[in-house]
């Protein structure tokens, strides 16, 4: 009670720029609050993205290098000569 | 040969290492870069473990450097040879491929026990046993790791999580590093948090701003709004206090077509209206003043002449006392001389008649009329005078009883003039019953006396109730309850233009010879009427008789 006579003891100069500034204001810290975790969010889905794809590309170049140790070591041990020098021990 | 063979393999591939070995693990060949003492004891430990049967991989230290290898069984109909190795090393070279030369992400290697391998970044340290393919002055220091999600990692799972990189907290994915479908070691992803912190700080201070920028705005327009709805409205209330300080040409200008505009513009007419009935009500005001300054000198000789008319009033009736008593001694007084006179000359007319001449005779008849009519005078004027002076209380008077009597008296009168008397039901009223006896005989006789040459005289007495009756003496009838008493006759009547003159004392409508008396009975029914308050007038057509109208109150305040 005592906080709504003071209200309504306020000028009307003080009551109109209440009603103007004051929803302003409440929309105004919403929005910001709204926003800031907003970005939060985007920041860690952004983040995770990119993590994501920086392990495939880590994956795709291992691979890669996989497949090359895979062709190298499969032509050696199939190469005659090499079988061969190994029968002998040469 | 086969060392040849060998070089020119790993050169054409650009492997870091090749190395071919028998079937107990003893090294056979080599074709690698840099010291290779490590690689024959990592070949040694794959055939003690049974491993050289199978295509192996995995990561193998060299003693200063890691390697990432395959083992390939070489299988004859005869058996197992030994098998070829194939490694590449993890050296500068080839982590730069695996984009370990960058700052950002922060890229890590770690062994199946978690120990770190290599680290990306400037070319130039790291933790012991790590390769970091950059010059950076001071490198990085790995802490925390967390073994759960390397556990984790190792199952083929990739884990999101941070990392504590440096004292900061580094966004983290772990993956494991997969070689023929087996996890080797674990990779490691960490973003640089001040990259995504400027951002994010970038957006947040512009959205602060923004926002402060906006209820800046949002202050100013609602002040201006405010002081726009308000300013007239305190004008309002200074010009309603200017008003009350009877400054009657204060005006608002009227700035807007709004609400607040038409009040002011109501406000103004209202102070017009205002100033116009003030101005009014001033002249009306002054006007009165000088009506009421006028009144009260009016008043003021009013009251003046009240008190001398007051004073009038006080000598007229101590002089009218005084002429009542006057005219009743003197009546009384004058009776005893007339007396005397009539009485000697009824003696001398009786006594000395034969002696006188005829012409002496007539004088002494002369006299004698002339004394009788002295008598006859001068005893009216003594029941005139009585009226006031010898007055009877009023009491109950059945006026039946006093018309019979009335007619009683004049029994003679009326036989001789064979006149018809007609009383009415008549009231039981407060009065004078000798009074009412004299108004009943003086308008009776009167009826009688003014009768028709010829002709019977008929008289009606009657009676009317009156509810709120008016008049009186100074309108003491009004609103009473009173009777009207009617004496009507059917005798020579009267020119109602001579109405007052027949009740004014010794006033005559005729001469004495035509109709004989004094004059005074008319004169006497008023004055009795008078005294009860009540009213006496008449109403008369020339030839057609007339008609006497007596109202007197039923009752008086006195009973």
């Amino acid at each position: 009670m005592r906080v709504l006579r003071a209200v309504r003891d306020l000028p009307l100069f003080s009551k109109l720029l209440g009603v103007f500034f004051l929803p302003m204001v409440l929309m105004l810290a919403v929005m910001l609050i709204w926003t800031v975790s907003s970005i939060n969010r985007m920041e860690a889905e952004s983040s995770t993205s990119r993590l994501r794809d920086e392990t495939n590309v880590f994956n795709q170049q291992i691979a890669r290098l996989e497949a090359d140790l895979n062709l190298v070591a499969g032509r050696l041990s199939s190469n005659p000569s090499l079988v061969l020098a190994m029968e002998n021990n040469d | 040969m086969l060392n040849a063979t060998l070089i020119s393999e790993r050169s054409r591939s650009a492997l870091g290492h090749l190395q071919v070995v028998d079937a107990s693990g003893d090294s056979f060949g080599v074709a690698h870069h840099g010291n290779g003492t490590g690689y024959d004891d990592g070949l040694k430990q794959l055939h003690e473990l049974g491993l050289l049967e199978i295509n192996a991989a995995g990561l193998i230290y060299t003693g200063n450097q890691w390697m990432l290898a395959v083992v390939q069984p070489v299988k004859t109909s005869t058996g197992l040879l030994g098998a070829v190795s194939a490694g590449w090393l993890l050296d500068g070279r080839t982590l730069s491929g695996l984009n370990f030369d960058r700052a950002d992400p922060l890229l890590m290697l770690f062994d199946p026990q978690g120990q770190i391998i290599a680290l990306s970044g400037p070319v130039g340290g790291g933790p012991d046993g790590a390769v970091n393919t950059g010059a950076a002055a001071e490198p990085k220091v790995l802490a925390n790791v967390d073994h759960e999600l390397l556990a984790r990692a190792k199952n083929q799972q990739i884990s999101f999580s941070k990392a504590d990189i440096s004292g900061e907290q580094h966004r983290a994915a772990y993956a494991p590093l997969m070689l023929r479908g087996e996890p080797v070691a674990v990779f490691g992803v960490a973003l640089d948090p001040a990259r995504t912190n400027n951002l994010r700080n970038g957006l947040l201070a512009s959205t602060v701003v923004v926002t402060g920028l906006v209820a800046l705005v949002t202050l100013a327009g609602g002040y201006f709004l405010a002081r726009v709805i308000s300013r007239p409205i305190l004008k309002l209330k200074n010009a309603a206090e200017d008003i009350a300080m009877l400054k009657l040409d204060t005006r608002i200008d009227v700035e807007s077509y709004d609400e607040v505009g038409s009040l002011a513009s109501s406000f103004n007419f209202m102070t017009e209206e205002l100033q116009r009935l003030y101005s009014g009500l001033t002249e009306e005001v002054a006007e009165r003043t000088q009506t009421n300054e006028r009144l009260t000198e009016e008043i003021v000789e009013r009251l003046r002449v009240e008190e001398e008319l007051r004073t009038l009033a006080v000598n007229l009736e101590r002089s009218n006392t005084e002429l009542q008593q006057f005219a009743s001694i003197a009546s009384h007084d004058l009776q005893e001389p007339v007396r005397k006179i009539r009485t000697f000359g009824d003696r001398l007319r009786d006594r000395a008649r034969s002696d006188l001449t005829e012409k002496h005779q007539d004088y002494l008849d002369r006299l004698l009329n002339a004394a009788g009519r002295m008598q006859t005078l001068i005893n009216d004027l003594l029941i005139y005078s009585r009226v006031t002076t010898k007055a009877n209380p009023f009491v109950s008077v059945d006026l039946n009883v006093i018309a019979k009597e009335v007619l009683a008296d004049l029994e003679v009168t009326i036989e001789a003039t064979m006149a018809q008397v007609d009383v009415g039901d008549l009231p039981t009223i407060s009065a004078d019953p000798t009074q009412m006896g004299q108004l009943l005989q003086n308008l009776i006789s009167n009826s009688l006396k003014f009768r028709k040459e010829g002709e019977r005289p008929i008289v009606k007495i009657r009676n009317r109730h009156l509810n709120g009756a008016t008049g009186g003496v100074d309108g003491a009838l009004n609103g009473c309850d009173a009777m009207e008493l009617t004496v009507e006759d059917n005798g020579i009547g009267f020119d109602e233009m001579y109405l007052e003159r027949i009740f004014g004392v010794f006033q005559r409508l005729y001469s004495r010879n035509e109709f004989p008396g004094t004059g005074i009975g008319l004169v006497l029914c008023r004055k009795i009427v008078d005294r009860h308050n009540g009213d006496l007038t008449a109403k008369s057509t020339p030839g057609h008789g007339a008609k006497f109208i007596a109202t007197l109150p039923v009752y008086h305040e006195t009973d």
